[in-house]
């Protein structure tokens, strides 16, 4: 388990004469999932951006599987906050999914199996032939998920997945990542500013400052799996994570 | 109101018009003003008998023409605008000229290099709808969600797809609500082109009856350009609710010319 | 910044090289199109000359009075329609089967009753200006956020108040592009009726020019069209950007 899949070494993100990502370093291990926290506007998805190869570092580098990132590379997905502006409207949920399958030289057939088998993986059996807009929210975004891990990935980006979505939604999506890590065999990063989503979900946690942003802290989550949003949230060492990571975020944004 | 009273309430204006305008005419004898029977009798022997493939089908087949003509390579070019900045910058002015540059203004040049004849009408015609779709399908190319350019590289969808399946779709909205655009100037267009002396089509027989006298004939024209002016649009009202309407799109008033 | 001024520059300057050596080496035969020096030549003649300017101030004037009117007509009777959806219902189908129906069609009719004089042009602007500018504001004035007037009637506003300082205000932005559009097709229409109807204009000198076969004045005339035409749009441009920043 400790061979590692990501390594983002002094990733320094310069907007104009702006800095916002100030010299970032740290590792993902295959099979992981690490959040990344920090205030609004810390970097996080400027890192992440960078992560997936849809953004230039300043200086610095990212590697994925020992090979140095320069574009998209071809086995991450993504899972863009905004699923109503990520989702295609003229295509169906099917449309959707079978795309980037279809992309990467998948026959037809072979996009629409894996299309329909993450689908019913994040539930959405029977809406293959709906259009996007027919869908909630919550909908939506169990397409974007499914979009993601029909595709296959060895890492899965995700920015801010839940953020839009209700609290009720957001738990059940919560609750809908975790089992699919198994099932599908995927590194996930997650960009999120909700510290107990990231404690209930994470393996490590990197705490990112204020901008320009620098790491303050990595976490090792070393709560028991399976997790359970009743359970786990009730545990003692649930309440210490959730604490340490909020005084570390509060401490440098007051 | 309930659906049929609904109804009702609609079409007592327009009844009205038709009724006041048939009483007046046939009491008036104002050679103008013919009324509704004379027209429609003119109407079916000038354009429904052999007027049909004489005058309106080489008129539709000019329209249809141009128009495709010109909502293709509209697009083509607003793609290629869109997308190379360097072209935007350098064809910005010359654009902005043709743009709004009435394209009726261009038939003495068009007559003069093309002489009269189907190939002159077409090249207006074209010229009407070239730059219409050309600036709002470049406005739309622009205008495409960042989010989605997104989806497109992370997913590393390939040009073709992505040009088809993700960028031209989203500019839809702007395209579609030009194309409607043109569509209209580009009817006009053909007409105004007949009336420059063609010796065959819709507005040549039309301004010509005009001329001759043939008033009921005149007003037979002036029925057939209404209808289809009128259905060209509703036509494309239907384009317009299976296609962006949708999605969920809503077709947007870009630039415009005439 | 650089490029931003000199690429269109060298767009321009570019396509002006292409039109000159293109027909001074003969590639474009001089009798189809004339050479950029001598369109500039007849250009300036043109300028110079009194006749000229006679049929600008008839096209402008006919293209202004035509605007106005149609502006007259149309918003407040949008206004008035759009603010009750009987009203609405109403004129709905004349409305819209009016609209499609292009200002040419309405020429021999006009020519033949209003003899190609300045009503006639107005009457065929109308045809194209007004029936845009009607629906656009009656969307405009219907297309209102339901809580705006709601809180106007709560503050128990009169009709009139209501329509005119909270209706109106909320339909300009799509009124001033309605205008732009208007403004436009309304010089079209212009230049047709002095093309096909012979009514006294910038269209009129096109005619006459083509007709004696003196290509360089219609090419400096169709670029003085066009250059008219880049005028309104910029005019107009401003107006619909003041309006919307205004909001
Ligand atoms: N395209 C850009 N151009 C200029 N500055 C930018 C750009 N994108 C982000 N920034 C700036 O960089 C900093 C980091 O932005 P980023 O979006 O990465 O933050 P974030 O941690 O994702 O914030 P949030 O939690 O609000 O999503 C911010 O100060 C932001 O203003
Ligand atoms: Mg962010």
């Amino acid at each position: 388990m400790s061979d590692t899949l990501v390594s983002v070494e002094h990733l320094t993100k310069f907007y104009g004469d702006h800095l916002a990502v100030d010299g970032v370093t740290f590792g993902v291990r295959t099979g992981e999932m690490v959040s990344i926290v920090g205030p609004s506007g810390a970097g996080k998805t400027t890192a992440l951006r960078i992560v997936a190869g849809l953004l230039e570092p300043t200086s610095g580098s990212v590697t994925i599987g020992g090979v140095r990132v320069t574009g998209p590379p071809p086995d991450v997905a993504v899972v863009f906050q905004d699923y109503s502006r990520s989702l295609l409207p003229w295509l169906t949920v099917l449309g959707n999914v079978t795309l980037p399958l279809r992309a990467k030289g998948l026959s037809r057939t072979a996009a629409r199996t894996a299309a329909l088998d993450a689908l019913a993986a994040v539930g959405l059996d029977g809406t293959a032939r709906r259009r996007p807009r027919e869908l909630s929210g919550g909908m939506q975004q169990r397409v974007a998920i499914a979009r993601a891990l029909a595709y296959r990935p060895k890492l899965l980006v995700m920015d801010e997945p839940f953020a839009s979505v209700d609290a009720q939604t957001r738990m059940d999506l919560e609750d809908l990542i975790l089992p699919l890590r198994q099932e599908y065999a995927v590194t996930i990063m997650l960009v999120t500013h909700d510290i107990d989503e990231a404690v209930y979900l994470s393996d490590r946690i990197v705490v990112l400052s204020p901008a320009p942003s620098t790491v303050l802290r990595v976490i090792d989550v070393d709560l028991p799996l399976p997790r359970s949003q009743t359970a786990t949230k009730e545990l003692p060492g649930f309440a210490r994570l959730r604490h340490e990571v909020l005084d570390l975020v509060r401490a440098r944004t007051d | 109101m309930s659906r049929l009273t609904g109804l009702l309430w609609q079409a007592i204006l327009p009844a009205a018009l038709i009724a006041g305008y048939q009483f007046w005419a046939v009491r008036a004898h104002n050679p103008y003003f013919p009324p509704l029977g004379a027209i429609a009798r003119e109407f079916r022997a000038t354009w429904l008998g052999p007027g049909f493939t004489e005058h309106v089908l080489p008129s539709l087949w000019n329209l249809v023409r141009g128009y495709l003509i010109g909502l293709l390579a509209g697009v083509a070019g607003g793609v290629l605008l869109g997308r190379v900045r360097v072209l935007r910058d350098l064809l910005g002015p010359l654009v902005g000229f043709f743009l709004t540059l009435p394209a009726v203004a261009l038939l003495p040049i068009f007559v003069i290099a093309l002489g009269i004849g189907a190939t002159m009408q077409v090249g207006v015609i074209v010229f009407s709808v070239f730059f219409v779709v050309l600036v709002n399908t470049t406005a739309g190319m622009r205008a495409v969600d960042a989010a989605l350019i997104d989806v497109g590289r992370a997913y590393r969808i390939g040009p073709l797809r992505r040009l088809f399946l993700l960028l031209l779709p989203a500019a839809a909205p702007y395209i579609v609500a030009a194309a409607r655009t043109a569509l209209s100037i580009a009817v006009l267009v053909m007409v105004v082109s007949e009336m420059v002396g063609a010796p065959y089509g819709i507005g040549a027989v039309t301004l010509l009856a005009q001329q001759e006298f043939q008033y009921a004939r005149m007003w037979a024209g002036m029925v057939l350009l209404a209808l289809l002016g009128y259905s060209l649009n509703a036509a494309f009202a239907l384009v317009e609710r299976f296609t962006v309407g949708r999605w969920g799109m809503v077709a947007t008033t870009g630039e415009g010319r005439s | 910044m650089i490029r931003r001024a000199v690429l269109p520059a060298l767009g321009i300057a570019g396509a002006a090289g292409l039109w000159e050596s293109a027909t001074r080496s003969g590639l474009v035969a001089p009798t189809d199109v004339p050479t950029l020096t001598s369109t500039v030549t007849a250009l300036g003649d043109l300028l110079g000359s009194v006749p000229f300017w006679v049929a600008i101030g008839d096209t402008v004037r006919s293209w202004a009075l035509g605007l106005v009117a149609s502006a007259a007509v149309a918003i407040p009777l949008g206004l008035a329609i759009g603010a009750s959806e009987r009203a609405w219902r109403f004129v709905r189908i004349p409305v819209e089967a009016l609209r499609p129906i292009p200002p040419i069609v309405i020429l021999p009719l006009a020519l033949l009753i209003l003899h190609g004089g300045i009503t006639f042009k107005i009457m065929l602007i109308m045809q194209g200006a007004l029936w845009p500018l009607l629906i656009q504001t009656s969307y405009g004035v219907r297309d209102i956020d339901r809580v705006v007037l709601d809180t106007a009637r709560s503050y128990r506003l009169g009709w009139w108040r209501r329509v005119v300082f909270v209706r109106l205000p909320a339909a300009l932005p799509i009124v001033a592009s309605a205008l732009k559009l208007a403004a436009a097709s309304a010089f079209a229409v212009a230049l047709v009726t002095e093309l096909i109807g012979g009514a006294p204009g910038l269209g009129q000198l096109l005619v006459v020019a083509a007709g004696g076969n003196d290509l360089p004045r219609v090419y400096a005339l169709t670029l003085v069209a066009g250059l008219f035409g880049l005028l309104v749009a910029a005019a107009f441009g401003a107006l619909q950007r003041r309006v919307a920043q205004t909001r």
